[in-house]
């Protein structure tokens, strides 16, 4: 079964829009035991909750052993990924599609109810084929291979690999030592094999020494999924560090690896004084090179290896000044650092900026005109909306930017490549931090100044600017369905719905939304109703088409409205996915059906449709419910039976006001009624009188 | 002036009428010399009845014309000369008779009074007690906002009930009192 896998990924349930409710189903289906000691994916693999495998671990994603369903033999892992941090999953197709001995091979992956955790998890299931990683940390000496070894065991499959990855234009993002490992006992132990990257967002788990200068200033959630030449540099330090004796970064932290990079180059920063000769010393600079275009490609790495000599290129060296400019009681020669460092003192940099000084020194010390016109720009646009709230952080922000602009944007705290900008975003949201500077970000475009100040860009400019600028109108809209939330999900199309009411399930489409719902409807303190802001931002951005009709609904101050508002979407769901009936959501929807009940007058009709929707209930059939209650000819009789019911009302009064007036005369029944009556009686008699009269008469007259 | 009044509302058709009675009177003199005075006790009637119907001098009315009746036959009959007519009115026997029948129709008039203003008394009592019933049965079925008395929105819902939700409130069921 694990080889079909292999040799089909089109077998794989994740992402595949089709099967995606039928996948969940089966994760249901599987049933939310807390005791279970056994995880079940798509009903045909089993994750072995109670049997881990520390050294396969990922950073925050857990490794467990796992196997086919009905066999014994334990030839798979799975990483179980962290709800935070939004796992790559919609790579996932792809990279099972990679026909590499060098990459663990994906199985599956997909949603499964994780017992220890009590809620469910995205899971990716790898074949156990992997030895021990090449390092066990990144600050490690190196392993000091031979070249000729480094060649066979190291270069040649991790070339083959990265040309997999080329051609499916994937970036893999996390290529170090720890996330190599040897061959397992099937490779025979002959060659390497890299690990997965698709558990965490990009580069999540990647050590900042493997990333190029720009990349490593980025907070590890916000690096965006970079480039092929991003993954050329990871393998040149992962090489570096296996070729080499010593660590001459030893002891250094992040930042501090950063600024030996910009001062030394990373090539002289990572092999320090050890020195490399021959061809590998030519690849190794090549693989190294700080300046992106210089860097060596993969096609160049490949002539290489066919024992072609290329001729070196000439190493750009980072800007420097001719003399330091004083900032926060330091002295600052690379504009590079000094945009590192703006943070740390904003009372500084605004006397720097105020004063012209930052201006001065660019133009005489620096002498970049370009990087004065950058300023100029970036402080022009800052002051265009005002000296108002935030103007000191996205002035910061957009100078930072303009000294360089290779980096990422930073923000207050924050700082961030614009293509991490969603997984970020996400993981605040998650983790419920502060959401504001990501509102900021966004309203003050300072994305769109990163992306004019790019000169050689490898993002997709276009799209990132019609996106923010997209998110920048959700953000002006304040109704349901719209604000952050909605930004959220546009932005990272693979976050899960995050809202609150859905906590404890992985939703990621509207099918598994109604699935969710409908296991939620068995809990005891369920929300009154099923949609918030997330869940209805979530489920727009998913197919509008579901929700966007009844956002009025929705945003109706009047509860029977949004209780309306809120089946009409799930009946649209179920009916428009053509799902399986759900008794559970409708006996939900039955009881909160109390406001719109009110909403008819008569009491009877109340009565009356909630018999039905009592009936009704037990087939989980929405739609029918939905029918019943939105049915405007029964509201139209019942409003005007009610208005006919209050002239009845009134004109009773009329007759009672009446009867009350008389009675307190009782003489006008006896003087006029009585009167009429007798007038009548005495007619009556006299007729009878005077006929009786005329006949006697007649009768002895002979008349007759 | 209320005389006066009335004798303006005649309209021309009730003036022809009238003048055609008038003319009848003169030709069939001897009917109307028993009539004028057999029907005194009505015209007495008339004239005190205040109401607008005249519904006591209809019914004394009708029973002083059936008192009159027999002695009309015996006019028409025997002789209709003015004569006669003064023989048969003179005749204390008729007077009485005629009287007695008049008499007859304020004894219905007395009685009737009473008796259907016991009964219509009592008839309103019940109704009142039907429609306090037929009210609260449509305050039981359409609410208190059928009454009128409490402010309704276009729709016919109480507007104090108007119960607005805020997103607090949405995370969780209202706990029951």
């Amino acid at each position: 079964m694990m080889t079909e896998h292999n040799q089909d990924p089109e077998d794989l349930s994740v992402d595949d829009e089709e099967s995606a409710a039928q996948s969940v189903k089966r994760s249901h289906a599987s049933g939310r035991n807390k005791l279970s000691v056994i995880a079940v994916l798509d009903g045909d693999i089993e994750i072995l909750v109670e049997k881990r495998l520390k050294h396969l671990d990922r950073g925050i994603s857990k490794a467990y052993s796992a196997r086919a369903r009905g066999s014994t033999n334990e030839t798979l892992f799975a990483l179980v990924c962290e709800n935070h941090l939004v796992p790559r999953s919609s790579l996932a197709k792809k990279y099972a599609g990679i026909m590499s001995p060098g990459l663990v091979s994906l199985v599956s992956a997909g949603v499964v109810y994780w017992p220890p955790a009590q809620g469910e998890r995205y899971v990716f299931v790898y074949r156990n084929t992997l030895g021990q990683p090449l390092m066990k940390g990144a600050g490690e000496d190196g392993l000091g291979w031979k070249p000729e070894k480094a060649m066979k065991v190291f270069i040649e499959p991790m070339v083959r690999t990265l040309s997999g990855l080329r051609n499916i234009e994937m970036v893999h993002g996390c290529i170090n030592p720890m996330n190599i490992f040897e061959g397992g006992a099937d490779e025979g132990g002959s060659q390497v094999i890299l690990g997965e990257c698709l558990s965490t967002p990009p580069s999540y788990l990647q050590p900042k020494v493997f990333e190029t200068i720009e990349r490593a200033q980025a907070d590890a959630v916000a690096q965006g999924r970079g480039t092929l030449e991003d993954d050329i540099y990871a393998f040149g330090v992962s090489l570096t560090m296996i070729l080499r004796q010593k660590n001459p970064l030893a002891g250094l932290d992040d930042d501090a690896i950063i600024r030996e990079k910009i001062e030394l180059g990373s090539y002289g920063a990572l092999t320090g004084k050890e020195r490399f000769t021959g061809a590998i010393l030519e690849l190794l600079r090549g693989l190294l090179y700080d300046e992106r275009t210089q860097r060596w490609t993969l096609e160049e790495i490949e002539s290489w290896m066919d024992g072609q000599r290329l001729s070196p290129k000439q190493s750009a060296k980072k800007k420097k000044a001719s003399r330091p400019l004083v900032f926060n009681n330091e002295r600052y020669l690379r504009p590079i650092l000094l945009a590192m460092d703006l943070n740390k003192n904003q009372g500084e940099v605004a006397s720097l900026i105020e004063s012209d000084t930052l201006e001065q020194w660019v133009i005489r010390s620096l002498e970049d005109t370009r990087c004065k016109e950058r300023l100029d720009l970036a402080i022009e646009q800052a002051q265009q909306g005002g000296r108002g709230s935030g103007y000191w952080e996205q002035l910061i922000s957009r100078v930072s930017v303009a000294l360089d602009p290779e980096a990422p944007i930073r923000f207050k705290n924050l700082c961030l490549h614009p293509e991490g900008i969603p997984y970020a975003l996400a993981e605040a949201y998650i983790l419920k931090r502060d959401i504001m500077p990501y509102v900021e970000i966004i309203n003050h475009q300072l994305v769109m100044f990163w992306l004019t100040m790019q000169q050689d860009v490898k993002v997709d400019v276009g799209n990132l600017n019609s996106k923010f600028d997209s998110c920048r109108a959700f953000l002006r809209q304040t109704t349901i369905g719209y604000g952050i939330e909605r930004c959220l999900y546009f932005l990272c199309p693979e976050s899960p719905c995050v809202s609150d009411r859905l906590a404890g399930y992985y939703v990621r489409s509207p099918e598994e939304m109604m699935l969710a719902f409908e296991g939620i409807s068995e809990s005891t303190d369920k929300p009154k109703l099923f949609l918030d802001r997330n869940i209805a931002a979530f489920l727009s951005i998913k197919d509008r088409r579901n929700i966007d009709p009844f956002f009025p609904e929705l945003n109706a101050p009047e509860i029977y409205t949004k209780i309306l508002g809120n089946i009409k979407v799930l009946a649209t769901i179920q009916k428009r996915s053509r799902l399986e009936p759900f008794p559970g959501i409708a006996s939900w929807i039955a009881e909160i059906l109390e406001p719109v009940y009110e909403r008819y007058h008569d009491r009877e009709l109340r009565v009356d449709i909630r018999k039905r929707i009592e009936k009704l209930k037990k087939t989980g059939d929405l739609t029918k419910i939905m029918t019943v209650l939105d049915d405007s000819e029964e509201r139209r009789r019942d409003f005007y039976g009610f208005r006919a019911a209050m002239e009845e009302y009134r004109d009773l009064g009329i007759e009672n006001t009446e009867l009350v007036h008389r009675l307190g005369k009782p003489e006008i029944y006896s003087k006029e009624t009585g009167q009429e009556v007798a007038a009548v009686v005495s007619g009556f008699l006299a007729a009878i009188v005077i006929l009786v009269f005329a006949f006697i008469h007649f009768s002895k007259a002979g008349g007759f | 002036m209320g005389l006066r009044r009335k004798k303006k509302k005649i309209s021309g058709r009730g003036q022809v009428i009238g003048i055609a009675c008038f003319f009848t009177a003169i030709v069939f003199a001897p009917t109307t010399i028993v009539l004028f005075i057999g029907m005194i006790p009505t015209i007495v009637a008339a004239l005190l009845d205040r109401s607008d119907k005249g519904a006591k001098a209809l019914t004394v009315g009708a029973m002083n014309l059936a008192g009159c009746t027999p002695f009309l036959i015996d006019l028409w009959i025997r002789s209709h000369t003015p004569e006669m007519a003064i023989k048969i009115i003179a005749d204390p026997l008729t007077i009485i008779v005629i009287y007695s029948a008049a008499g007859i129709g304020y004894l219905i008039s007395w009685s009737m009074s009473g008796i259907v203003g016991t009964i219509m008394v009592q008839r309103s009592v019940s109704r009142m007690k039907d429609i306090e019933k037929r009210q609260e049965a449509l305050v039981e079925r359409w609410g208190q906002e059928v009454t009128g008395e409490i402010p309704i929105d276009s729709e016919g819902f109480p507007l104090e009930t108007e119960e607005k939700i805020s997103e607090g409130d949405e995370n969780g069921q209202k706990k029951k009192k």
